[in-house]
């Protein structure tokens, strides 16, 4: 029935398919031992797994608190990612994916982050002035690669994060690691509004498995 | 492209590109109901007219175009909040059911320095849902949303897509779409669509928009037809 509750919604509004609900853990671990990761996912995941470098940015809508205005609305953060080394002929350098993320559910119970996201794939020849009509400004750019596997539902992202040192320029002299850790992500996509308490726990034991090459963790990255 | 491009919705670069078309109708209606050949989009020329949708219909079935269907065009208004209108600019996004999973937006600079290109972009349907995410920024103008639905013909080489434009429920006009499918590349276009409007529409020929005249050979993308649409409605805005 909640399905067909959810067609009802007027024509102009597209259904929930973009919009979901990520259930993420987080780990980190040293660039050195990562093989030995490698070769634990290698046995546990599906077959291949993909290589990617990619190009993130972050933009910020600054909500100045108004007395006309009485919801005490926070800063909303939108991603931008690209592919990184882009094929100028191809114009895969204006090809980009946004992410909404909301914030995380308040689930003390969940063994895992719970939060709401939307995802948009875009196009556009000039994406930062388009970014800049909707209000939002560049926060911080980082450039990530590293390998995507899968296992089942299930996604793990290896990232290695390379920061920009300064804004613009990406040339291998612009680009240089930011620590020598890999950034693990452990995460389920599910459609919004279903009950995911059992994914979650599935999601936990799986990234129980890792252990004790690296220990996946419910970080509250919100609290500051 | 007939067994199903395979690329799953989202990452369907081709619709975001808007050069593959009907990726949803052409899966939909693969028992075949709808007799339209998948094709790849052309290149539209787009205008208002004084003539009633009625007439406009009759002369298009008597010179031989066969109705295909309904289109539906829409285009919704978001103005900057108080805080940021010396900063931003009103966006518009638009949709068109020819491309049923894509939004189209077209941004107007809050500078408007003539040398810059307005900030526009295609996207899937999810960026609907960010955009209600910004209402710290923009906000939808309900009143001024604009509506053309009519029907669909075909004829030969030719989609022709005549409709009546409403806002807020009250008609402010007719437009007709001239779509030429066998290219993508304007200026080859062109002529064709030229001799079109002579033969149909001859009050109409000094009207041919810019993207269509231009001597280069860019490729010609579905943002720039929603373009055309939404000039003739800032036109009918302005004429009230």
């Amino acid at each position: 029935m909640e399905q067909a509750d959810g067609e009802t919604i007027a024509p102009s509004i597209p259904t929930t398919s973009y919009q979901c609900q990520e259930l993420i853990l987080f780990g980190s671990l040293r660039s050195e031992h990562v093989e030995n990761l490698e070769a634990r996912l290698a046995g546990l995941c599906d077959k291949s797994c993909q290589e990617f470098q990619e190009h993130e940015l972050t933009c910020t809508l600054r909500v100045t608190p108004s007395a006309t205005s009485l919801s005490s609305q926070s800063n909303v953060t939108v991603r931008l990612r690209r592919v990184f080394n882009f094929d100028i002929m191809n114009q895969t350098a204006n090809k980009w994916h946004m992410r909404y993320m909301g914030m995380p559910e308040p689930t003390v119970k969940c063994p895992v982050i719970v939060r709401k996201v939307i995802d948009s794939v875009m196009h556009s020849v000039n994406m930062m002035e388009f970014i800049k009509a909707l209000g939002l400004r560049m926060e911080y750019e980082y450039i990530t690669e590293g390998k995507v596997y899968t296992c089942g539902k299930i996604k793990i992202v290896l990232n290695k994060l390379k920061k920009c040192e300064s804004p613009g320029r990406y040339d291998v002299s612009h680009v240089k690691p930011f620590t020598n850790a890999v950034l693990v992500e452990v995460s389920t996509a599910l459609p919004d509004g279903v009950e995911y308490m059992q994914e979650a726990k599935q999601l936990r034991a799986f990234a129980d498995q890792l252990l004790p090459l690296v220990k996946m963790e419910k970080i509250e990255y919100w609290k500051k | 492209m007939d067994e199903g491009c395979g690329c799953g919705r989202v990452l369907c670069a081709g619709e975001v590109n808007g050069r593959v078309r009907r990726e949803a109708s052409v899966h939909r209606h693969k028992g075949g109901e709808r007799k339209i050949p998948p094709e790849v989009m052309g290149v539209s020329w787009v205008i208002e007219t004084e003539r009633s949708q009625n007439s406009i219909e009759q002369l298009i079935e008597s010179g031989g175009g066969t109705k295909i269907g309904l289109f539906v065009v829409d285009s919704s208004t978001y103005r900057p909040v108080d805080q940021l209108a010396n900063n931003i600019g009103q966006l518009n996004v638009l949709h068109h059911s020819n491309f049923p999973e894509s939004t189209f937006s077209l941004a107007v600079t809050a500078t408007n320095d003539p040398k810059q290109p307005p900030p526009k972009s295609i996207s899937d349907r999810g960026f609907d849902l960010i955009l209600s995410k910004l209402s710290g920024a923009l906000q939808m103008d309900s009143s001024g949303k604009f509506d053309a639905s009519g029907t669909e013909y075909s004829f030969k080489d030719f989609r022709v897509r005549v409709g009546t434009v409403t806002q807020g429920g009250s008609v402010k006009g007719v437009v007709v779409e001239i779509e030429y499918t066998p290219t993508w590349v304007a200026n080859q276009a062109s002529m064709m669509l030229s001799e079109f409007i002579n033969m149909f529409f001859p009050e109409q020929t000094a009207s041919k928009p810019e993207i269509i005249t231009k001597p280069t050979s860019d490729l010609y993308t579905a943002l720039d037809t929603l373009n055309q649409y939404q000039q003739i409605f800032n036109r009918l805005r302005k004429k009230a």
